[in-house]
């Protein structure tokens, strides 16, 4: 892991449940938010985009993905949602696809399969560059290591059969925000 | 039905009501009778009353009082008809039972008669013979006495007359209900009426009550006394009355008064004088605060207006009320309105400066002020804290809860302490004294620096450092210049700068932000320019100027065919008559090309030679600009008046800036939650925006935000929710 994942205040895991070195964390997580948030809101990249769900816990994110042209996805938005802990950016926050989604290395809870979310976190990352590896993954999957057996199989296999079983399972974000 | 036609009884008659009498039979008789009557009544007497030739309420007071003459007298006669046989019947001062019997016959008859009078019509007849009776005493519209001296024992004797018939029916509580009824209404009508809008002299205020006072215990008592029973307390009633009308008078007209304040001084005496009930203090904040958003704080209303109302106000309500407390009551709805209002603060900076501009309205009494304030600083303050303060007393029982005895006559104060800080204003004050101290020709700053020392005394020295750099520039460029200037010191091989020339240096982080867009200068003036620039960096070593190009100002002369034109104009439109000086015609591209402006800056500069009658669009071909080398028939343009143009970025264009900064914020909550009601947009934008922004939008703010950008169709607004237009 790199060096620059290790909280400065010696990343212990019983100092990290100490209250007041958590409330300090929280303060400072709440802090390093917004500003993503405000560099997110600021730049305007299209097609990809995140808020927080309460204005009381900056820690819970809802986010929205269209997929990339020229793929399987394109023209199709998603939703996701983002939980970041209390040690962010320390530690990767939770990303998970709301709408259902089916990807090579996505499963049918959601779950994602992405090295930079997993053992290649890096607290240089943030919520853009998350959301910009997201959107990159739907065009680009990781066939290698599939949690989605058959979308990997049919990938590059049967076009045809892949865009047809994919829409299947699509649902329009409407749809999702109405439940 | 004269009473010489009704004949006594016979004696069989007679002997027969004897006869009944022994039998105890006349109580059938007695019940007979008054059934014949009730019948009789309905069939010719009711008739009688509303028969059609009376005339109607419509008509004049002398019918209207004739009727009424008429229609009592048709019922006295019934009366006396009616009474005549029970007199025969059962004598009076008899023995008990004849008493009652006559007693009963009498109430039944009251019944009829009451049911007479309560008729529709008769009522509003005697209302008005009433009205009109007392409407003869006091002066009518010609402002004379109506009621001349002969014409009063006239009017009297006609209400005695009807004070007679009245007593025969037995109706004076009826008629005195209509009399209180009446002057109940008439008093407060006839004040108003009156003594409406008359504020000015002072005596007119006191001769004032002796009128009243004359008139209610003079002919309006001898009238009312004629007509109904005599009560002690009518005049101190009556008396009452007026005066509360007089006060409720002044409650509706304070709006006005403060409209014409100070003319209004005597008037606002007075009011002061009879404003004692909490009643009365309510009701002048409730109406002065109505007429407040009926005439006053809406969008037609310039904000200079309001600003200068608002001052009037604040002497106004310290005259009645020097503790403050109705102010601070009636002001509120003012200054709430007055904060939402997008050129307040540009106006009261405007006015602070005596900057003299045709949008903002005159308001130099607030520079007077600042120049007149700044002397006396708390020189009346209460202090509540001062415990040796013998004269100290509560708050009123009225005051809000959150009320504090600010000095609230000093408007500047008052104007400062509209906004939770005074940041806005300094920001405000910085852009207006740039442009001015750009605007100066001669390095003249006497101005600019007094009003600067006023301000400092105001919002303190370190918000204002940077104006003191400002006006510092100023005096050296006025040093630099004329050392530039300066034949002696032009260096060999170098040219002189001509003497038109003249540049104000300044120190770029001090001053606000300005428009950094190039323009294109004639050959003649860069030269110039090139010139200045070369002996400004002979004379500070190591320095170089950088040409703001855009800033300034040019006299320009103007010769043309049949004309000499004067004009002190911006660079961009001097530089753009400067090439019709080659040819007489160009079009929209070629001059934003030649000048480098964009579209609405070129627009600009072309209107304001077009409306001095220099150039002209061509009819044939749109966008195409002659120069008028002789005078053309003024033609009727309607071309709007261009807003004086700031050279800086104004507080405007910031506000401008922080919207769309807004925007991207609720573009992304929505995109991500689909519906948000305008509460939660508030507070996330609250919560989210990190302090170095900022978001200090009310909801109301935000709301007209959100407003527009439903206008654009950017937004939809659904069952209470805003959310993205797909």
């Amino acid at each position: 892991m790199d060096s620059q994942n290790t909280a400065p205040a010696a990343f212990s895991s019983h100092k990290m449940q100490d209250a007041p070195a958590a409330m300090i964390d929280s303060h400072s997580v709440t802090k390093r938010l917004q500003s993503e948030l405000m560099q997110l809101m600021m730049s305007n990249v299209p097609g990809i985009s995140a808020f927080p769900i309460s204005d009381s816990n900056l820690c819970q994110w809802t986010g929205t993905i269209s997929g990339p042209e020229g793929t399987y996805y394109e023209g199709l938005t998603y939703k996701i949602s983002m939980t970041f802990p209390p040690n962010y950016p320390y530690h990767a926050p939770v990303i998970r696809f709301v709408s259902p989604m089916w990807h090579p290395n996505v499963d049918m809870s959601g779950n994602i399969c992405l090295d930079i979310l997993k053992e290649k976190w890096s607290a240089v990352y943030n919520v853009q560059t998350i959301l910009l590896s997201l959107q990159s993954l739907l065009g680009e999957p990781n066939n290698a290591s599939p949690l989605n057996a058959q979308a990997a199989d049919l990938w590059d296999g049967n076009p045809a059969e892949y865009k047809k079983l994919m829409m299947t399972h699509y649902k329009d974000i409407d749809e999702i925000n109405d439940q | 039905m004269p009473q010489a036609l009704l004949r006594s009884p016979g004696s069989t008659i007679l002997a027969a009501a004897a006869r009944l009498r022994q039998r105890n039979l006349l109580d059938r008789l007695l019940n007979w009778y008054i059934d014949s009557v009730r019948s009789h009544f309905a069939l010719h007497g009711l008739r009688a009353i509303k028969s059609p030739d009376i005339p109607g309420i419509m008509s004049d007071p002398i019918s209207i009082g004739n009727s009424v003459r008429r229609v009592l007298s048709t019922l006295c006669d019934a009366l006396h008809h009616y009474m005549f046989p029970i007199s025969f019947l059962y004598a009076e001062n008899s023995n008990k039972e004849d008493m009652l019997a006559r007693i009963r016959f009498r109430h039944s008859l009251n019944a009829m008669i009451d049911i007479a009078l309560s008729d529709h019509e008769f009522q509003l007849m005697a209302h008005l013979l009433v009205e009109h009776q007392l409407a003869a005493c006091g002066r009518n519209e010609e402002q004379q006495i109506v009621d001349r001296e002969e014409d009063e024992p006239k009017r009297l004797a006609f209400l005695t007359g009807i004070r007679q018939q009245i007593d025969i029916l037995g109706v004076q509580d009826r008629m005195e209900r209509i009399v209180a009824d009446v002057y109940h209404t008439f008093i407060p009508r006839y004040v108003s009426r009156q003594y409406a809008r008359i504020w000015e002299q002072e005596e007119r205020q006191e001769s004032l009550m002796v009128e009243l006072k004359d008139l209610i215990y003079g002919p309006i008592s001898r009238c009312i006394a004629t007509l109904i029973r005599r009560d002690e307390l009518l005049e101190a009633r009556l008396f009452e009355l007026a005066t509360e009308s007089l006060v409720k008078l002044g409650i509706k007209e304070a709006f006005d008064m403060v409209i014409y304040f100070p003319d209004s001084i005597p008037a606002l005496e007075y009011l002061k004088m009879c404003l004692r009930t909490q009643e009365h203090r309510a009701q002048l904040v409730t109406a002065f605060q109505n007429a407040c958003h009926a005439r006053l704080l809406h969008c037609g209303a310039n904000t200079s207006d309001i600003i200068s109302f608002y001052m009037s106000t604040i002497k106004v309500f310290r005259l009645l009320e020097p503790r403050g407390v109705l102010l601070d009551k009636v002001s509120r709805p003012i200054r709430r309105y007055l904060r939402d209002r997008e050129d307040t603060v540009k106006c009261i900076v405007y006015g602070m400066l005596e900057v003299e501009d045709a949008n903002t309205g005159d308001l130099s009494e607030l520079g007077k002020e600042l120049a007149a304030a700044s002397g006396a600083q708390n020189a009346d303050a209460v202090d509540d804290n001062d415990y040796f303060n013998m004269n100290w007393v509560p708050d009123p029982v009225d005051a809000a809860p959150d009320f504090r005895n600010k000095r609230s006559s000093d408007f500047i104060g008052s104007l400062l302490s509209l906004y939770d800080n005074k940041e806005v204003f300094v920001k405000e004050i910085v852009v207006v004294l740039a442009n001015r101290l750009l605007e100066l020709k001669n390095y003249e700053i006497d101005r600019e620096m007094m009003h600067l020392e006023l301000l400092k005394l105001l919002f303190g020295e370190s918000d204002l450092h940077n104006s003191d750099v400002m006006v510092k520039d100023i005096l050296e460029s006025k040093r630099v210049d004329s050392n530039i200037h300066d034949p002696t010191t032009v260096a060999p091989g170098t040219y002189p700068v001509a003497g038109i020339v003249h540049a104000s240096m300044l120190s770029r982080l001090f001053w606000p932000a300005f428009r950094d867009e190039d323009l294109v200068l004639p050959p003649v003036i860069e030269e110039q320019l090139n010139r200045y620039s070369a002996k400004f960096s002979i004379l500070k070593s190591a320095r170089k100027l950088t040409w703001l190009k855009r800033l300034g100002t040019v006299d320009v002369t103007l010769e043309l065919e049949d004309r000499t034109l004067d004009f002190t104009v911006s660079p961009d439109r001097a530089s753009m008559i400067y090439l019709f000086q080659d040819k007489p015609t160009y079009t929209l591209n070629e001059l934003m090309a030649r000048l480098n402006l964009d579209e609405a800056m070129t627009r600009r500069a072309l209107g304001f030679w077009i409306k001095n009658d220099v150039l002209k669009e061509d009819e044939t071909c749109k966008d195409k600009y002659i120069l008028l080398e002789r005078a053309e028939e003024r033609k009727k343009k309607m071309l709007l008046d261009d807003a004086a143009e700031s050279s800086v970025q104004t507080a405007e264009e910031k506000a401008t800036e922080e919207m769309r900064i807004y925007w991207s914020y609720v573009n992304g909550m929505l995109t991500n939650i689909p519906a948000l009601p305008i509460d939660r947009i508030q507070s996330f934008l609250k919560m989210l925006i990190p302090k170095e922004v900022g978001y200090s939008r009310s909801v109301d703010e935000l709301r007209d935000f959100l407003t527009v950008m439903v206008a654009e169709e950017k937004l939809e607004f659904v069952s209470g929710s805003y959310r993205l237009k797909k």
